[in-house]
Order: C-alpha cells, then sequence, then structure tokens
C-alpha cells in the first residue's frame, strides 16, 4: 500500500511537474518573442531618434548663417547625440543584411560629419560656403531618408513579429489552460482510484472489528494484497490477534467450566460415595449368605460390580477435582515424548499408523511434573489413534518458540491425519464428560483431566481441526 | 566599559581617516583663490571638428584634477572677424593660429602661454604656395593673369605669406597682376582648388598640404609646390590679459608639467601631442616680419570673413 500511495503521489507529482515544466517553456518561449518584440520598438525608438537627431543638425546647417561660435557649439553637441545613437544602432545584434545597411548608413553619417566640419572650417568665400552648405544638408538629407527607409523595412518586420508573437501567445495560452485541465483530470483519476483502493480495504476491517465485537470471534478478515503490503500485515496481524483473543476466551471459560464441574463433581462424589459404600457392603453381605440361591447371587453380583464402577467413577471424578500441585522437575520434552512412546508400545492400537517424531536435542528443558505430562501427552496420542481408524502419519513435532507475549515455550504438536472435529465442537472437547465415544469406550474426562494438568503448568492446550483432514493438538509449555 | 573605550577609539581614527581624505582632496584640487573658477576657452575649428571637440573634453577633465577650475571650450568661428568674436564672446583665452594670435596679440594684448608639441615632434608650421604641374608656372612672374587660390584673409600661410611672396619677387599689388584670385575659406578647399583646376595656384599650411598629399596621390603626382615659408608657431594657447596672473601661470606650469606625472601622460595620450611647451610672443617674430612686410598693420587690421 506504501508502494500504491508512492506511486500515487509520485504520478501526482510528475503531472504537476511535466505540467509546470510545460508551462515554464512556453512563457519562457513567449518571453523571448516578447523581449524580441521590445527589443525591435526600441530600435524603432532609436531610429526615431537618429530621425530627429539628424533633423536637429539640419536646422543647424540651416540656421548657421550668422556662423557664430555658439551656433557651431550646438551643431557639434548635436552631431555627437546622433553618433551616440547611430552607435547604439550599428552596436546591436542584426542580420547581415541589416548590418550592412546600417554600416552604409555610418558611412553616409561620417560623409555627412565630414561636410559639417569643411563647413564650420570655412572662413571665406561665400560661394564655397554655399555649396559647403549645400552638400552638407543634402547629404543630411540623404540620411533622413535613408534612415526612414530601415524604419520602414523595421516597421513591416515590426509588424510581422507582432502577429508572430500574437499567435505564439494564443498558442500558449491552449497549450497551458489544456495542460491544467489535463492535470487536474489526471490528478482527480490517481486521487478517486487511491482512495477506492484504501477505501474498500479500510472497509473490511471495520467491518472485521465490528463482527468480533460481536462476539464473532471466529471471523476473519482477508486482504488479498501482494505480499509484504502494509494492508495484507494489518490483516494477518489483525487475524492473529482475534484468534489469540479467540484462544484466551476459549481458555477462560474452559477453566470456568471446569472449575465450576470440578466442585459440582466433589460434592456429588462425597454425597453418593456414602450410600454407595453402604451398597456394596450390603451387597458383600448378601452374596455371603447361604441362604439365597445361586441365581440370585449372580444378580448381586453385578450390583457389586456396576457400583463398584460407580465408585471408580467417582473416585476420577474427585481426583479430577482435587488436583494436587504439580512435582515439577527440568525435563527434556524429547524424553518425555520417548518414555510415552515406549509405554505405548505394548498396547494395541491400529497397525497401520505411522508414527513420526521430530523432537531434536538442543530443545530448552522445561518444568514439569514427569508424569502428570506423559499423562497428557498419552491421552492425547490415544485420542489420535481413535481418530485414525483407517490408519495414517501421526506426528509429534517439539518446537522452540515465543508465545504472543514474548515468553520462551517449547511446544509439542500432536498432528493426526484422522476425521477432525466438527467446528461445532471443538469448543467443547475440553469439556468434562464430553465424549463421541461409546458408552463404556470412556467417559470424557482424558482432555479434560489434560488441560487441568497444562493449565496447571502454567501452559495451555491449543486445538486446530479440520473434518476430514485432522488435528493438530498443541501444548504450550514455559520455559 | 571596555567596549565603549573601543567604539570611541575607533572613531576617531575614522574621523582623522576622514580629515586625512579631505586634505589630500584640497591637494589635489589646490582651491586657490582665484580671480575666478571657471574659463571660457575658445577653439577655432579644425577640419574635423568633432574629433577636436573629444580631444578638448580630455583636456577640461586634466584642468579640473589639476587645478579644480572649470573650463569650457567654445568654439570661436573664423567667419567675421576673429578678434571681434573673442571680445564679443567674452572668451578668457583661445587657442589660436599664428595669424589669429598676432591680430589678437596686437588688437586685444592676448598673452601666450603655450603650444602642443605634436606626436612627430614639431610645433610649427610653414606655408606653401604651390601650381598645377601642367600649368607651366615656375616663377612668379608666370603667375600673371592667373587665377590664385588664398584661404581667407586672416592666415599666415593661406594669404600672409602669398602677400610676401609677390612682394619679394617685386610684385606690390598682387589682386591686379593676377587674372583672378578668390578666398577658398579653407586650406583644403584651397589644394582642392587647384587639384581641381579652379585655380592654377594656390596656398597652404604644410600640415594640411602634406596630409592630404598622404590620402591623395593626385596632389604629389599633379601639384608643385614653388615656395616655402619660415616657421611659425601652431595652435597656441593665449589669455587675456587682465586674467588673474596666478592663474595664468597656474595654466600654464599645468600644461607645461603634462607630460611629467601619470594623469597627464595619459590625458596627452588621448589628447594626441608629445606635451607642451612655452610660447612667448618673440616666437612669431617672422609673422610680424611678414606683415610689415606687405604692409598690414596688425594693430589695425581690420577684415570680414565672407
Amino acid at each position: 500500500m506504501k508502494k500504491r500511495i508512492l506511486i500515487g503521489f509520485g504520478s501526482l507529482l510528475l503531472i504537476f511537474l511535466t505540467g509546470s515544466l510545460i508551462a515554464v517553456v512556453y512563457i519562457t518561449k513567449t518571453t523571448q518573442r516578447m523581449d524580441r518584440l521590445i527589443l525591435l520598438h526600441q530600435v524603432e525608438i532609436l531610429r526615431e531618434d537618429l530621425i530627429i537627431h539628424v533633423q536637429q543638425v539640419q536646422s543647424n546647417i540651416f540656421r548657421n548663417k550668422t556662423r557664430s561660435g555658439g551656433d557651431v557649439d550646438v551643431l557639434v553637441a548635436h552631431v555627437q547625440e546622433m553618433d551616440k545613437v547611430m552607435d547604439s544602432c550599428v552596436g546591436c545584434h542584426h542580420t547581415p543584411e541589416l548590418t550592412q545597411g546600417l554600416l552604409g548608413m555610418r558611412d553616409m553619417a561620417n560623409d555627412y560629419k565630414t561636410a559639417i566640419s569643411r563647413l564650420v572650417t570655412a572662413s571665406a568665400n561665400p560661394t564655397k560656403i554655399a555649396a559647403l552648405e549645400r552638400r552638407a544638408q543634402d547629404l543630411g538629407q540623404e540620411l533622413i531618408t535613408m534612415t526612414q527607409g530601415m524604419a520602414f523595412a523595421a516597421n513591416v518586420r515590426l509588424q510581422q513579429k507582432t502577429q508572430e508573437t500574437m499567435a505564439t501567445i494564443r498558442e500558449v495560452r491552449t497549450v497551458l489552460c489544456g495542460t491544467l485541465l489535463l492535470g487536474f483530470l489526471l490528478a482527480l483519476v490517481a486521487t478517486v482510484v487511491l482512495a477506492k483502493s484504501l477505501d474498500g480495504r479500510l472497509r473490511k476491517l471495520l467491518e472485521a472489528i465490528r463482527r468480533i465485537s460481536r462476539g464473532e470471534l471466529q471471523h476473519r478478515v482477508d486482504i488479498n494484497d501482494s505480499p509484504g503490503s502494509e494492508f495484507r500485515e494489518l490483516g494477518e496481524a489483525f487475524n492473529v490477534m482475534t484468534r489469540n483473543l479467540h484462544q484466551s476466551q476459549r481458555q477462560l471459560v474452559q477453566s470456568a467450566k471446569l472449575a465450576a464441574i470440578g466442585e459440582l463433581a466433589t460434592n456429588i462424589a462425597y454425597e453418593v460415595n456414602n450410600p454407595l459404600t453402604g451398597v456394596l457392603g450390603y451387597t458383600g453381605l448378601l452374596l455371603k449368605s447361604d441362604d439365597i440361591p445361586a441365581d440370585k447371587k449372580e444378580h448381586l453380583k453385578t450390583i457389586e460390580r456396576e457400583t463398584l464402577r460407580a465408585r471408580e467413577i467417582l473416585k476420577n471424578l474427585l481426583d479430577f477435582a482435587r488436583r494436587r500441585p504439580p512435582l515439577l522437575v527440568k525435563t527434556e520434552v524429547r524424553s518425555l515424548v520417548q518414555d510415552t512412546l515406549e509405554s505405548i508400545n505394548g498396547q494395541a492400537r491400529p497397525t497401520n499408523v505411522k508414527i513420526i517424531t521430530e523432537c531434536t536435542d538442543g530443545l530448552p528443558a522445561v518444568a514439569v511434573d514427569p508424569d502428570e505430562m506423559k499423562n497428557v501427552f498419552l491421552n492425547l496420542i490415544n485420542n489420535a489413534f481413535f481418530a485414525m481408524p483407517s490408519g495414517g502419519t501421526f506426528r509429534i513435532r517439539c518446537l522452540h518458540d515465543r508465545d504472543v507475549t514474548g515468553k520462551e515455550v517449547v511446544v509439542v504438536e500432536f498432528i493426526d491425519a484422522g476425521v477432525g472435529i466438527p467446528e461445532s465442537q471443538l469448543d467443547k472437547i475440553f469439556d468434562p464428560f464430553f465424549t463421541t465415544r461409546l458408552e463404556g469406550d470412556g467417559i470424557g474426562l482424558g482432555l479434560s483431566i489434560s488441560y487441568m494438568i497444562v493449565q496447571n503448568h502454567g501452559g495451555r492446550i491449543e486445538v486446530e481441526s479440520k473434518v476430514g483432514e485432522g488435528s493438530t493438538f498443541r501444548v504450550y509449555l514455559p520455559v | 566599559m571596555t567596549r565603549y573605550r573601543i567604539i570611541i577609539v575607533v572613531l576617531i581614527v575614522l574621523a582623522e581617516l576622514a580629515t586625512g581624505c579631505e586634505k589630500s582632496q584640497r591637494e589635489r584640487h589646490p582651491e586657490k583663490a582665484f580671480g575666478q573658477q571657471e574659463l571660457q576657452i575658445g577653439l577655432i575649428p579644425e577640419q574635423n571638428v568633432f574629433r577636436q571637440r573629444e580631444r578638448y573634453q580630455v583636456l577640461k577633465k586634466y584642468f579640473f584634477d589639476r587645478l579644480g577650475i572649470t573650463v569650457n571650450f567654445t568654439s570661436l568661428s573664423r567667419y567675421g572677424n576673429i578678434t571681434e568674436h573673442f571680445s564679443y564672446e567674452k572668451m578668457d583665452g583661445a587657442f589660436f593660429g599664428s595669424f589669429t594670435y598676432a591680430l589678437a596679440h596686437r588688437q586685444l594684448g592676448v598673452e601666450p602661454l603655450v603650444r602642443p608639441v605634436n606626436l612627430d615632434g614639431t610645433s610649427t608650421y610653414h606655408g606653401y604656395v604651390f601650381v598645377r604641374k601642367d600649368s607651366g608656372i615656375r616663377t612668379a612672374a608666370d603667375m600673371k593673369r592667373r587665377r590664385f587660390a588664398f584661404v581667407d584673409r586672416a592666415t599666415l600661410a593661406g594669404y600672409l605669406f602669398p602677400l610676401a611672396y609677390f612682394k619679394v619677387n617685386g610684385i606690390s599689388n598682387p589682386h591686379a597682376f593676377l587674372g583672378e584670385s578668390f578666398f577658398a575659406g579653407s586650406h583644403d578647399a584651397a589644394i582642392l582648388a587647384v587639384l581641381n583646376k579652379e585655380a592654377d595656384i594656390g596656398a597652404a599650411k604644410n600640415t594640411i598640404y602634406d596630409q592630404m598629399s598622404a590620402e591623395n596621390p593626385r596632389i604629389e603626382k599633379e601639384l608643385v609646390i614653388l615656395a616655402a615659408s619660415g616657421v611659425v608657431p601652431q595652435n597656441c594657447l593665449a589669455v587675456r590679459k587682465d586674467l588673474d596672473p596666478e592663474l595664468k601661470k597656474a595654466l600654464q606650469q599645468a600644461l607645461l608639467d603634462m607630460d611629467k606625472n601619470d594623469e597627464g601622460t595619459e590625458a596627452l595620450r588621448r589628447f594626441g601631442a608629445r606635451g607642451f611647451i612655452e610660447t612667448r610672443d618673440s616666437d612669431y617674430e617672422y609673422l610680424y616680419t611678414l606683415s610689415r612686410q606687405v604692409g598690414i598693420d596688425l594693430k589695425t587690421y581690420r577684415y570680414e570673413n565672407k
């Protein structure tokens, strides 16, 4: 998701950057054209200035009849002004033809200046002076005509340049508006796509939270993003959290159930045991009596046997209820598993069950009551055998792991390929007297007792199962 | 406390430095109590009047930097009567030609100070009398009833020297002797008039003749010089006699010292001269001799260029 957000913002940035770049390029192009246009206008002003100065010089020559020193000064000043303008005209960069024209104009201006110099240095001979005056004036007029001609050419060019610039401005306006609109649309699309993808995932999470809060702890959120995406990680973490919550809730409920049932069982056992002792005593007496026919004694023996069975059940119940504290010894889990497996060697078991043990050395030792823990393992193994009437592979794995709180644990997994446990029964399998076996085949205390034992060790038992695939019981033992 | 002391010391040092600057500034522009701080100096237009104006702007800056006085250069037209213009336009001085100086000296009492030394080392000029080679004129006698192009009435090379040439050759009334004579108005005009066959004989100063000869090979090919005058100072700065003597002295010294200081050397380079040399009225003795020869009394000589 981070990648998507980055890509989203990256594309937005790219769109605006491209837009800005296009804008800058076009604005630069326009300003350059405008600059050229302004320059042309300035050149035009220079030309007009030049004409004005030449006209002033002409007027000075015409007025110069008295030829006093002051008039010469004014004339010189005006020629110098004219020269300055001429220099700035020639100094500018132009096309070769224009430069040629300007150089021609410069030569003419120099001729004009020479003629003026001749005129002001002539001191006698009115005819000659008049001729010099005419010559100077003619040259001046020629210079004006030439400048005007160039000004006319420049005006045509100015008009052409103005039209070109106007066309560029129109083009720039269209391009800029288009870029702006396209940028806006692309940004809109990118935003909508981004928001939608965020929104869908957030909705899924929100819905899951609502369902969990309603007590549907088995609900899982499903986010199918590519591996490594933040939303996928969030969904997985959410699912782990929910699963742990579900487990904890189950354990709490289980503990409460066991406590209540234990108390009830103890009371019942006490209360029922006394009458049973009476029944057994009197049955024994009756059996010893000689005046009871043999066929009746058979009935009495059945009464005695069943009463004894009832007392055995009560004893089991009391054992379950009166859990003594475990005698903890540092034990290797691997040897526990091996001892348990050896103890079942003599027992009848499905011949086609293959047992694979994956418990290596190097696992940390755990503090357990070995007898109790072996009972737990035995119970779980027997249950597995029971669930695998048609055989298959039964695995026992030992792992070193950490629980959700970060504490070190050793996990012993019992993985069968049996019939599996329906989802509806998963919450009940640790309940006392819950059994799926036939009557007389068990009273349904095995898992309850195992659960209690492991809980007394500070550990827990978890189960995962799928009907038709098998079940996995995990025993978590703190290191 | 220490910080305040430091600030005070720094301020004192800065004040000292400022005063020092002011002092050196004053040394640079000695604001002496000259009779006046502004001068009007006339320039007789040269062949390139615009270049001439640029050159003299260099001197204007030099005078201001050196003496702290403002010198305004203004044109002094030769058209009409130059001494009248000088008085009428209230000039304090002018860069005169030799004849115009002599007139102004005799009539107004102007005093010569200095004159520039050209880049080729010359500071004087002389006059030529020349003819077309194909005119057949080789002596003054050959000039009878021929056309003569003078420059104007107030030139040594263009008028005074040719008159003296005729006088020496025994012709006392040249205007009657010649077939036709006119004033070309300028030295180059007189040369061109002969070159273009508008006149057979002409007179002009050597500087213009040599310059034009270098630019136009026809001159050497088609003209021949028959006579050359003695030398006279060229382009001398002369000031009115009643100018503050101290200012007069300062002006003269500033120009004489030009080639002895850096700013002056730079100014000279831009002005186009090697330096300035002192000029006395006695340097014009040749001119005075000629005027006496031809009978022109400079003190009373009245002319009107037209």
